[in-house]
């Protein structure tokens, strides 16, 4: 007699619905399965949002799912009802509108939360993240083609909020706590090309700055300027803070889940609770925890196969003979002001011990890579970044190259 | 409209057809004169080349006086001022004339009339002097005159060829075919290649005497022993038609060089020896080349000699495939001394110490001032300047600074000396760097007038092109002084016919057939007559209906008792080495370039053959010594220093080394052989010693090497070294450094015409790539790495320069993407790689036809195919070899799949 298996699902953002496609792929009938979101309607893109804003792509065209979808494939949603509650021993959990639902196995894909700037005046009207798709919603209500408006931070998700506001024809000033621009993934010289070309396409970029408040109007309730620490005043009417992302672990630490900066997990996503399992944002494996979405959704891949043998097995699950999550550096890639940008391995790391820079002054372009003897470890690129997927596989093979320079020509004996 | 001409390279006189093309810009399509006797449509490589070679970029093409521009009037006036001041304050033999093989007769018998009939001096000696005198003088002592006794066709009806001191397969490339065709149609026909190198004519050799370098004359006492001892010889022939030969033969029992003691002395193997003895013993037909080998040496007119004498004493001259043939390096090396442009000759084959020879050719001339004694020879010669007792020297189309021993000598002579001309037809040579008045002369091409090459064919080079800039003919220059001189009417002449008519007329005064050279024939030719004028070999008396190809067919010689003579052959001392320079360096030309590169350096593809100085060298005293294959490496002995690329070849004998004769500081660092190479020469020819220099070779320790392609010269970064090409319009140039380079620095020194900049820079200066735009346009390609230049595809890189489609990145790869540096450049006609050829052969080809067939290789002038030989043989063996590997690949491959 079939046995059926009930998993919950516990987000609905770009982690919980790829689980979703993964496990809909399966089709495990002895699953079944319900989905629990905090936002309402159905799962987004989120990497759309800043494209959304610029008006570049729709509502429907950031959709991940449709209700349609989930209904075909018999999975239960409950959207707008952020869970509150678990209950490990009676394997359930409740919503925030009381609905309790129960749980043979338990996913958080609670994903994670911007972070945001604790400096007076942050509560003013046109202080605000860039998240979620009712946050690009309200921003959108704000845009004023002739305002002014400032981004903190300088990262990938700062620049793209910037360039959409930009693209809007708002005056944009990207203020950022280091000397240039993504400069996690980027060196000096790139990050200076780099503000550079958004200097070009009317963002001014304001480094080694540190936010001391925000001025409000007469009023008190609406931005008026952001003042940094050194006394330079920047006037604005919006002011988004893109200061990267804290992993959402609250519930895991009501059910004492382990966690560290996230939910440990295991290269199987399961948590120190053997039936409860974690993915993305809200996870760490290792080490590593994650903010893009590759890894997400390799994570979902085999979450998905790890929950289909639970569900087929009567008793003890070998999903250890699995096969497992590894971590794969992700290359970052960035398209700004029609300029590319590509970086790969970390560029900040000891484990190189020699670096070629290629600079063509008449094209703009920039490279530079990182070896380990003949090793590639890391790599950057502005402008020209049609050799990235080689550099990318060079890094993750760490494959010994026969010349490192012809490696930079893209004439390696890979191409 | 087509011309028919000959080629300006070497003494084979190859005949050419001119379509000139575009005469503005000087331009012209070339091909080979099937109807030329010397080579019936056949060219070289070099020959091949010479469109490439006619451009004006490189020309002179205005008269300069001590550096300014002037127009000729201003130019030949003080010529004309210097020269008479100068006899006036030091007397006549203060001035000197030293001129060149590549000279046209008549230019050549205009210079030797003016010095030798009316400046009261014989000061005119000739860069022939340097590679033919030996040969005059050995020619004149046996024969009684300076006479080749046979020609071309005897190298292919020849039995047994033996080739001795010539690299006939690069230095007459075309000769060499001829009889590499003969031995294919008769292999019978035997070979033997007497070089202490072994060199390309090697290839066809049935027989290679490696003999000890400096040890020639040994070798041939040791033949003409053996003849004597064996009895080998023509009795009736030494009775009838010598003499000397009893002292002779007591010289050579007081020698006692048995075959023994010979192959001890020359280093040869016994068994080796006997062969080549017994050879030249049983073959009636046997022909006896000789060239540099045995000329450039201190003992060269007994080597010459004694040649001459084991054919005398064989009774082996004046017959169809017997005979001794010395073969000419210079296109006019022949017509030089017809006119008799030695020091120690006067004119039309008379002798300056000849009374009666002075009486002629003073009352032809109007002359009563024509000099006793002969001149200065040119290592006295420029020793003269250099002590300041020439103070006045005029230079016409030769290069000294580089071609003379002890060049540095010679350079600082010319520094120092109160005037010195230059006639040249390039802007830019390392002796025009030293003249105080250049004088721009008519180039190949443009001049007019006949050559006579090694058989004794003259032929006529004709004008297909317009004169360059302000440039004009050497015969003109010199009249135009000598006019200048009072000596209008010694000197009237319009064209160069009016002077081939004087010197044929010349030839033939008071000779009835006393005299070898009489072309009395030619002498009523009209303009138009000598405009048609087909190949002829003289001598063309009076009457005479054709040329002849052999001489002393009745065994008459121009002797006064009318027979040959058997010399004092005694060698000298011979070369003894010196422990503090170990190695014996030997000079010589290389396949694709010709004397001091002024004209085949312009040619893109001649110069991809071997691109930059080398000196070769055993590999077992390369690992003795520490070099690496391709490494810079010093040349040096106490006289100078050379800065050249190491080359491996066991072609050479250990303790020995080969340097090329033709870079020089237009084209690199410091690579004139002639600088390490004292000034010891022949007593009797006065030809200097070329081949054996006592030298050390040590590594040049360098911290960069680099490659730099640029549209113009631009200065270059602190060096130890560099070597610079042209291809098509661009510059190329290998260079080395001790110091560390910086991208900032070379920015700075580049900011013209540099204006925008790529570049790869590892922080290090392990690498550097650095590219210059200027509009768009790259204009400067420049890498360097530690150890050797960066690895690139020179034709595709500068034709993806030329294209400007690919970016900065691309270019800086200096190859295509995919692409393997496709080698060296082997078939300079049809521009085939290594990789090509090697790719035929791999691909099944087994013999040179069809590498050819499949490649082109080789198909043209044939003078790669000794190189494609070699590549034939290396290749099947890595063939096998790298079969084998992949087979193991594919396993391992297997492996891992299951």
């Amino acid at each position: 007699m079939k046995q059926t298996k009930k998993l919950v699902i516990i987000g609905n953002g770009m982690a919980g619905s790829r689980l979703l496609q993964e496990l809909v792929k399966l089709d495990n009938e002895q699953l079944s399965i319900t989905v629990i979101g905090a936002e309402p309607g159905p799962a987004y893109n989120r990497i759309l949002l800043s494209s959304w804003l610029s008006g570049q792509v729709s509502e429907a065209e950031m959709a991940l799912a449709t209700r349609d979808w989930y209904q075909r494939h018999e999975i239960r949603v409950y959207d707008n009802d952020p869970v509150i509650h678990i209950d490990c021993k009676q394997k359930q959990i409740t919503t925030y509108t009381k609905n309790v639902i129960d749980w043979d196995y338990l996913v958080l894909a609670t994903g994670s939360r911007a972070n945001r700037l604790n400096v007076p005046g942050r509560e003013a009207n046109g202080v605000m993240c860039l998240r979620s798709l009712q946050d690009a919603r309200d921003l959108h209500k704000l845009i004023r083609p002739d305002a002014s408006a400032v981004v903190i931070g300088g990262g990938l998700l700062g620049l793209e909020a910037a360039c959409s506001l930009a693209d809007q024809g708002m005056s944009v000033t990207v203020v950022h706590n280091a000397g240039w621009p993504m400069n996690r993934q980027l060196d000096e010289e790139a990050g200076n090309h780099l503000a550079d070309s958004l200097r070009l396409r009317g963002i001014r970029f304001h480094g080694d700055a540190n936010c001391s408040h925000f001025n409000t109007t007469d009023n008190g309730s609406q931005l008026a300027s952001l003042e940094l620490a050194d006394g330079t005043v920047l006037p604005c009417s919006i002011a988004i803070m893109a200061l990267g992302i804290t992993p959402e672990v609250e519930l895991a630490h009501t059910i004492e889940l382990k966690t560290d900066r996230a939910i440990k997990v295991d290269a199987w996503l399961q948590t120190s609770k053997p039936d409860i399992f974690a993915l993305g944002e809200c996870c760490q494996i290792g080490e590593d925890v994650f903010g893009l979405v590759a890894p997400v959704y390799q994570q979902a891949r085999i979450l998905a196969m790890v929950l289909n043998t639970c569900a087929s097995s009567y008793a003890n699950a070998n999903i250890r003979a699995l096969p497992c999550y590894h971590h794969q550096p992700t290359p970052t890639r960035l398209k700004v002001s029609g300029v590319d940008v590509f970086s790969a391995g970390d560029i900040n790391t000891s484990a190189h011990n020699k670096s070629m820079i290629w600079r063509d002054a008449q094209q703009g372009h920039y490279r530079r890579l990182w070896w380990r003897d003949n090793t590639l470890q890391a790599v950057v690129m502005f402008g020209d970044v049609s050799d990235g997927n080689r550099y990318a596989q060079l890094i993750e093979t760490q494959r010994i190259v026969a010349s490192r320079s012809q490696e930079m020509f893209g004439l390696g004996d890979s191409a | 409209m087509n011309k028919r001409t000959t080629c300006p390279y070497c003494g084979v006189g190859c005949g050419l057809i001119a379509d000139p093309t575009d005469t503005q810009e000087h331009i012209a399509k070339l091909t080979g004169d099937q109807q030329h006797p010397a080579n019936r449509g056949r060219l070289c490589v070099k020959g091949s080349s010479l469109h490439e070679t006619l451009g004006m970029e490189t020309r002179l093409l205005k008269p300069q006086l001590y550096g300014n521009e002037v127009d000729w009037e201003q130019a030949l006036d003080e010529v004309a001022e210097r020269l008479q001041r100068c006899i006036r304050e030091h007397g006549p033999d203060s001035v000197a004339f030293y001129v060149s093989g590549q000279l046209l007769t008549e230019d050549y018998y205009v210079a030797n009339k003016l010095i030798k009939g009316f400046l009261g001096t014989a000061n005119i000696d000739t860069n022939s002097r340097l590679c033919m005198s030996t040969a005059v003088a050995a020619h004149k002592r046996v024969l009684g005159s300076d006479t080749v006794p046979g020609c071309y066709q005897d190298l292919e009806l020849a039995d047994l060829l033996i080739i001795t001191g010539s690299n006939m397969a690069w230095t007459h490339p075309v000769i060499y075919q001829r009889i590499a065709a003969a031995k294919q149609a008769r292999p019978e026909m035997r070979i033997v290649v007497i070089d202490p190198r072994r060199t390309a004519t090697a290839d066809i050799a049935d027989l290679h005497l490696d003999l000890a370098p400096g040890s020639d004359a040994s070798l041939f006492t040791g033949l003409f022993s053996h003849l004597l001892a064996s009895d080998a010889l023509d009795h009736s022939f030494i009775d009838k038609h010598t003499e000397g030969f009893e002292d002779a033969q007591h010289r050579s029992r007081a020698a006692a060089m048995d075959l023994a003691t010979t192959a001890q002395r020359c280093q040869l193997d016994r068994e080796k020896l006997q062969t080549f003895y017994d050879w030249f013993t049983q073959t009636e037909k046997t022909v006896t080349v000789f060239s540099q080998g045995i000329n450039q040496s201190i003992n060269g007119v007994s080597q010459a000699s004694t040649i001459l004498h084991c054919h005398l004493a064989t009774g082996r001259i004046g017959k169809p495939g017997a005979c001794p043939f010395s073969i000419t390096g210079q296109p006019n090396a022949m017509g030089g001394r017809e006119v008799g442009g030695l020091a120690n000759q006067l004119a039309a084959h008379m002798d300056i110490e000849n009374p009666a020879h002075r009486r002629i050719v003073g009352n032809f001339w109007g002359s009563d001032r024509l000099p006793v004694r002969p001149g200065l020879k040119a290592v006295e010669l420029f020793d003269a300047v250099a002590d300041g007792k020439v103070r006045f020297i005029w230079i016409m189309a030769t290069n000294p600074v580089v071609s003379m021993p002890e060049a540095d000598k010679i350079k600082k002579a010319l520094t120092n000396c109160d005037c010195v001309v230059v006639s040249d037809c390039v802007a830019d040579t390392d002796t025009l760097r030293l003249a105080d008045i250049r004088l721009p002369a008519a180039g190949w091409g443009e001049k007019d007038g006949t050559v006579t090459n090694s058989e004794r064919c003259i032929s006529r080079q004709r004008a297909f092109l317009p004169l360059a800039g302000d440039a004009k003919p050497d015969w003109w220059i010199i009249t135009a002084v000598a006019r200048r001189l009072g000596l209008g009417k010694q000197f009237p002449y319009q064209c160069a016919a009016d002077i081939f008519r004087e010197h044929a007329l010349l030839s033939g005064q008071d000779n009835a057939g006393g005299r070898d050279f009489d072309i009395s024939g030619l002498a009523m030719l009209d303009n138009d007559a000598y405009d048609q004028l087909a190949p002829t070999q003289w001598p063309y008396p009076v009457a005479a209906r054709a040329g002849r190809a052999r001489m002393f067919e009745d065994g008459r010689f121009f002797t006064r008792s009318g027979r040959a003579q058997f010399v004092d052959t005694t060698p000298c001392q011979a070369y003894s080495s010196d422990k503090r320079w170990p190695l014996v360096l030997n000079t010589g030309r290389i396949r694709d370039q010709w004397h001091t590169m002024t004209r085949t350096g312009l040619s893109a593809r001649l110069q991809q053959h071997v691109p930059e100085p080398f000196v070769e060298l055993h590999p077992d005293d390369m690992a003795r010594l520490g070099i690496q294959p391709q490494q810079l490496v010093q040349v040096r002995n106490e006289l100078g220093s050379c800065t050249v690329k190491a080359r491996a070849t066991t072609a050479q004998q250990t303790g020995t080394a080969f340097m090329p004769i033709h870079w020089n500081d237009c084209f690199t660092t410091a690579a004139r052989p002639c600088v390490l190479i004292e000034s010891r020469f022949d007593a009797i020819s006065g030809q200097p010693a070329f081949k054996q220099t006592g030298v050390a070779v040590s590594p040049l320790p360098c911290r960069w090497h680099a490659t730099l392609i640029s549209r113009h010269r631009i200065d270059l970064p602190t060096h130890v070294y560099w070597s610079s090409r042209r291809n098509t319009d661009w510059h190329i140039t290998t260079l080395a450094g001790d110091c560390d380079l910086d991208i900032a620095t070379l920015k700075t020194q580049w900011a013209s015409p540099g204006r925008t900049w790529a570049e790869m820079d590892d922080g290090s200066g392990d690498e550097i790539r650095l590219l210059a735009y200027d509009h768009n346009k790259p204009v400067i390609w420049f890498a360097s790495q530690r150890e050797t230049a960066p690895d690139i595809d020179e034709p595709w890189l500068v034709a993806a320069m030329h294209a400007t489609t690919l970016n900065a990145l691309q270019l800086a790869a200096g190859r295509a993407s995919g692409q393997l540096a496709s080698g060296a450049l082997v078939c300079s006609c049809h521009q085939v790689r290594e990789s090509t050829i090697v790719d035929a052969i791999v691909s099944g080809c087994r013999s040179v036809e069809s590498v050819g067939e499949k490649t082109r290789a080789g198909t043209n002038c044939g003078s790669c195919i000794p190189e494609i030989t070699a590549l034939l043989t290396t290749s099947s063996t890595t063939t096998t070899l790298s079969t084998k590997t992949s087979t193991t690949t594919a396993t391992a491959t297997t492996e891992n799949v299951c």
